[in-house]
């Protein structure tokens, strides 16, 4: 057999064989085989000097052309094989993702918290500050330098709870206007939140509640001011362009002084229970400072004016997530609280 | 208050329906609803009794003949006033009532052909004795509910605010009605029929009432109140009486003055008005006896009090059915001291309600005559004598409102006379000049409106407060400042909540016993008025809340707890917000994989490094800087399994496990662990502030905001292990702790296995990493540096062995 006829026949062995090859260890062991430093075309590579000079450059460039060959063939096998196999390999680990988490699942903040919460941060982004005050306050705090005249039955409007002549649980949240206004001289644009208490107990009144209270001192604060405030608060808290009405009220410290309504979110103005058939619900107090609180603070009533404003957030979170009773807010049952996981 | 509106139309003409009416009273700063006067109930007719006899045999029941005109039916009635000659409601067989058809019904041989009726079975709300009687001339077949408007009249319920005492009469709603509506008010003055009075010797105590005014009736004649006064009476809810009674309510409510009237003859001697003498005691109308203090006004006669004024009039010189002689009072006593009084006795009644919230000055002697008159004209009778002082007269005043005041408030002007004319819509006259006007304000009005602001109140109230359009102000913001603790409480809400912690709000107020059962600091705090003897002291910890959480929740069936709690706790002179965290039952644990197969690992039990976790991790976010744990001696935690939490060198709270004496005596499972860390302190004093206090998670927070940049390491560390045998009782900590003392190039001490050996000893593995910043440490240094902690570990404890 003449080397050509030789390299030719190893040549087509070698494909034959390696287009056999199923594994990356029979694909080395051909190439081992074949290209190896003992390999059989290493060997005839070898040999090519001894065969005459005539012969030698014909079957020097087919034996390189062939080892080329075998060596791209290789190579391309080799890929193939390797990327199968990482892919049965992967195969064996499907895992199946529609199984539960491993570990408990996140907590959830307090309903009321959440609705607190969001609402503070609403007047945080607008460029209020967050003030804050004692549950136990001061007599004088709660009513006196709020314009609660002694012996007047608006001191009927929160019935409080007393520690003693001096110290009470605080009816409401506007305590801190006056401890703001006491230490700080307007401008004043603050939201003060947290527990009120009042000796008070059915399905909508708990002897513990929560307020966010607003105050805003300024030169020219106006009504329209505060009716614009509302506005953006409620746009904000339940949808844009909420029916809103401003319903004369009193509040000693505010003068003049408003209820707010808002459309029945259970029935649109249609009337249902829930708004005993008026289309209304009362959802927050507000009005311009009384010139007395400015008097007991020792701002200048005739420089100054300002707004005001108040809301029960439990009130405001029973009627986003229709909770019947007040009181389902202070059982604290897993049950009840886990339904308002991720409001926060 | 309940005002039928058919009387309102004594003082308004309008067309307009009463739930409109009602609406815009709301709209207008008077909260108001309409319901409906009982049931309509057609068929019911009236009737005229003509016999009434007693049925042999039964104890109550009555069989009466009733006519209606046309025909006789025979009637069986459990009711004792159903007396032959007066006239009533009926409702012969057939007729539906609430929803069940009167049937003949056949009673011991006698068959009754309809029912006689009472309001209440008609859907009144009263108190019915027996069946409603008619007037007595009513005539018989008539619409019964035509007759007395059930289902028909509307009744205004209103909700006055404090300052409101002008609307809480008939008269007073309808003038202000008139006002909103723009509509006239047709009101009346009254003189006394009745001439040549004598006077009446009195005494008054001058600063005892501001006015009072007496009429002697005699000869009256005591008898249930005609139809009309009697349902106008049920319509707002009061109970008719006898026509004395009735007319002192009735003008109560029609007028608003408040009214009284004395049994003459059993009156002792002169009258006058005076204070209390202390610890005088009256019996009152209600039957009850108080014990008056000496700041109490009374009226006495010369042996007693016979009346605590503007409160209650006295059980024993009350009208009865034979009085014939009566002392008619119209007062006007100080709102304050009728409210000090009341508000002492715990006892308010319509007429206090009234006083409280001041009353016309200029109302009282014509709403006294109109009463006097309508007493004699149906009761008989002849006016005799008065009694007219005056103590304290009113005197008119003035209030000057510039007119750019108003835009000042409000936000945009109202012209002067749109103002001037909305002012006298309310009763308020008014004197105009270029800008400003003066009004007049009259009695009704005097306790509310006095100074400028109240009339721009009363201007934006008239011309609707949603006819002012929003503006939208600019915020100030030289005054903003970021509030550090509201991040603080947010981050650590957040945090908690990330844990798989879920928030519980629980009261603030609990009893001393929960503490005392629980070994919790007791309460410092008491409330004098609680609700509730449970709710009667104010906390000084979250651990009972979250505890009876816990409980009320294992009673529900939820035995895997895991809750925190941010809140105040209350203290004799300061505040603090603390944090409890509680967890029990199990940690969900889920489905693993382990050499390709699914496992599905156990629920996993909470443990004592479990909350260690939460506790440090959490102050890890703070940046708490060193963080100490020392062994916790709180009686309600086990004593073994329990510790304190000591950041920088201050003590800000606790972990561990429950007390297992505890958690039987609370009937708790043994497995609960419990955490309270003190975040913040909040003082009373107006000018303290709260962030510079140490000993609050709340002033590590801030601290740990101040940080510099360390230069990163250059050359490479080098580890040595290092395992020692000691004492099974040492803790990990003293070990370590001798580790790190000793001098120089340790960077960080890691255990990472502890194993139990015999003798009561264990062995502790630490990983000891060594660097240097200027050049790369030899073998041979490390070699070292670990052979000078062994001689050092060996000093301190002395016991210890190298394994």
């Amino acid at each position: 057999m003449n080397p050509v006829e030789e390299l030719n026949n190893l040549r087509e062995e070698a494909l034959r064989e390696l287009a056999g090859a199923e594994e990356l260890k029979v694909l080395e062991s051909l190439r081992v085989a074949f290209l190896g430093k003992k390999g059989k075309l290493t060997t005839i590579l070898k040999s090519i000097g001894k065969l005459p000079q005539d012969e030698r450059k014909e079957t020097g460039a087919l034996s390189n052309k062939i080892k080329k060959e075998l060596e791209a063939c290789i190579k391309e096998k080799s890929s193939t094989l390797k990327a199968s196999s990482l892919e049965m390999k992967m195969a064996d680990e499907r895992m199946d993702i529609t199984l539960p988490q491993h570990g408990s699942v996140t907590g959830a903040a307090h309903p009321v918290n959440s609705v607190l919460i969001e609402i503070c941060e609403i007047f945080i982004s607008m460029g209020f500050s967050m003030a804050e005050g004692p549950e136990v306050d001061f007599e004088k705090y709660n009513f006196e330098m709020l314009n609660f005249p002694e012996d007047h039955p608006a001191r009927d409007m929160q019935d409080t709870f007393y520690i003693n002549n001096e110290l009470l649980l605080r009816a409401h949240t506007s305590t801190v206007q006056i401890r703001t206004m006491l230490v700080q001289p307007p401008p004043v644009a603050i939201i003060a939140s947290g527990k009120v208490y009042r000796k008070d107990a059915d399905q909508t009144h708990s002897p513990m509640f929560h307020q966010i209270e607003g105050l805003m001192v300024d030169r020219a604060v106006t009504f329209k001011d505060l009716r614009g405030i509302v506005r953006i608060l409620l746009d904000n808290i339940f949808h844009k362009d909420i029916p809103i009405r401003f319903r004369p009220s009193f509040f000693p410290f505010t003068e003049p002084s408003a209820e707010v309504d808002i459309g029945c979110t259970v029935c649109n103005g249609a009337g249902c229970k829930m708004c005993k058939d008026s289309g209304w619900l009362e959802i927050m107090g507000c009005g311009m400072v009384d010139p007395n609180v400015f008097d007991s603070v020792g701002i200048d009533p005739l420089r100054f004016t300002g707004l005001a404003f108040g809301m029960g957030v439990e009130r405001i979170a029973m009627l986003k997530y229709r909770i019947p009773d007040i009181r389902m807010l202070f059982t604290n049952n897993m049950r009840f609280n886990l339904q308002f996981r991720g409001l926060r | 208050m309940k005002i039928p509106f058919s009387w309102l139309k004594d003082f308004i003409d309008t067309d307009m329906p009463p739930e409109r009416v009602a609406e815009i009273l709301t709209e207008t700063g008077v909260e108001a609803g309409c319901e409906v006067f009982g049931n309509d109930t057609p068929g019911v007719i009236t009737v005229k009794i003509l016999s009434n006899e007693k049925r042999v045999g039964t104890e109550k029941l009555r069989k009466c003949v009733v006519t209606d005109g046309k025909r006789d039916y025979t009637v069986i009635t459990g009711a004792n006033n159903a007396l032959t000659g007066s006239c009533a409601l009926f409702a012969p067989a057939g007729v539906t009532i609430e929803g069940n058809e009167i049937a003949h019904r056949e009673m011991g041989g006698v068959t009754s052909e309809g029912m006689l009726l009472s309001l209440q079975e008609l859907g009144v709300a009263c108190q019915d004795e027996g069946i409603f009687l008619l007037d007595d001339n009513t005539t018989p077949g008539c619409d019964g509910c035509e007759e007395t408007g059930l289902g028909r009249e509307r009744i205004i319920e209103i909700e006055a605010t404090p300052n409101r005492g002008d609307v809480l009469s008939v008269r007073g709603l309808g003038r202000e009605i008139a006002a909103v509506l723009g509509i006239e008010f047709k009101d009346r003055n009254y003189a006394l029929t009745e001439v040549g009075l004598e006077e009446l010797p009195f005494e008054i105590d001058d600063s005892s009432a501001h006015r009072y005014r007496g009429i002697v009736i005699k000869g009256a004649v005591v008898k249930p109140s005609s139809l009309l006064v009697r349902l106008r009476l049920i319509k707002s809810g009061l109970q008719p009486i006898n026509n004395i009674v009735d007319i002192t309510n009735y003008i109560l409510y029609q007028e608003g003055q408040p009214l009284h009237a004395f049994d003459l003859s059993k009156l002792k001697g002169n009258l006058r008005v005076r204070r209390a003498i202390d610890k005088e005691e009256i019996k009152t109308i209600d039957k009850e006896v108080y014990r008056l203090a000496p700041g109490d006004v009374v009226i006495a006669d010369d042996k007693s009090a016979v009346a605590v004024a503007g409160v209650m009039g006295g059980y024993d010189t009350r009208v009865d059915n034979e009085t014939s002689d009566i002392f008619l009072e119209a007062a006007l006593f100080d709102p304050g001291d009728v409210r000090r009084t009341s508000k002492r006795l715990g006892l308010q009644t319509d007429s206090s309600y009234r006083f409280e919230r001041s009353i016309d000055f200029d109302r009282l002697e014509s709403a006294q005559n109109l009463a006097a008159n309508l007493i004699v004209s149906a009761g008989g009778g002849k006016i005799e004598k008065l009694f007219n002082s005056t103590p304290q007269p009113y005197s008119p005043k003035e209030v000057i409102l510039k007119f750019s005041e108003i835009e000042r408030i409000l936000g945009e002007p109202v012209e002067g006379e749109k103002a001037v004319q909305y002012l006298s819509r309310l009763g308020i006259a008014c004197k105009m000049t270029d800008k400003s006007l003066t009004a007049a304000i009259p009695a009704f009005r005097a306790s509310d409106i006095e100074r400028p602001v109240d009339l721009i109140e009363e201007i934006a109230r008239v011309q609707g407060y949603n006819n002012f359009a929003p503006s939208y102000p600019r915020i100030p913001s030289e005054c903003f400042k970021v509030n550090q603790s509201f991040l603080f409480e947010s981050r650590t809400r957040d945090f908690m909540v990330a844990c798989s912690l879920n928030e519980v709000v629980n009261y603030t107020f609990l009893d001393e016993k929960s503490c005392d059962d629980l070994g919790v600091t007791p309460p410092e705090v008491a409330i004098s008025n609680y609700l509730n003897i449970n709710h009667s002291h104010l906390r000084t910890s979250l651990i009972p809340g979250v505890i009876h959480t816990t409980i009320e929740n294992i009673r529900q069936g939820i035995a895997d707890i895991a809750i925190f709690e941010l809140s105040t706790c209350i203290f004799t002179n300061h505040e603090e917000k603390r944090l409890a965290i509680l967890v029990t039952g199990k940690e969900a644990g889920g489905f693993g994989f382990k050499k390709g197969k699914i496992s599905f690992s156990t629920e996993e039990a909470w443990s004592f490094l479990k909350i260690k976790r939460i506790v440090n991790n959490y102050l890890s976010m703070l940046g708490a800087p060193a963080v100490e744990y020392r062994v916790e001696d709180l009686s309600f935690l086990h004593p073994y399994e329990s510790a304190k939490i000591v950041v920088n060198g201050q003590e800000t709270g606790f972990f561990g496990k429950i007390n297992p004496g505890k958690a039987d005596f609370l009937d708790l499972p043994k497995d609960l662990w419990l955490a309270e860390l003190k975040l913040s302190f909040i003082s009373r004093d107006v000018h303290e502030k709260t962030a510079d206090k140490a000993g609050y998670l709340y002033n590590i927070f801030l601290s740990a905001k101040g940080r510099a940049f360390k230069e990163l390491p250059k050359y490479p560390s080098i580890a040595r292990d290092l395992a020692v045998v000691v004492d099974e009782k040492l803790d990990a900590e003293t070990v370590i702790g001798e580790v790190r003392r000793c001098a120089g190039l340790i960077e960080d001490v890691n255990l990472f296995d502890i194993y139990f050996v015999e003798g009561q000893k264990k062995s502790i593995a630490l990983s000891i990493v060594f660097r240097a910043v200027d050049r790369t440490l030899l073998d041979e240094e490390a070699d070292a540096l670990i052979a000078d902690i062994v001689k050092r570990l060996k000093k301190k404890i002395p016991d210890m062995t190298l394994r």
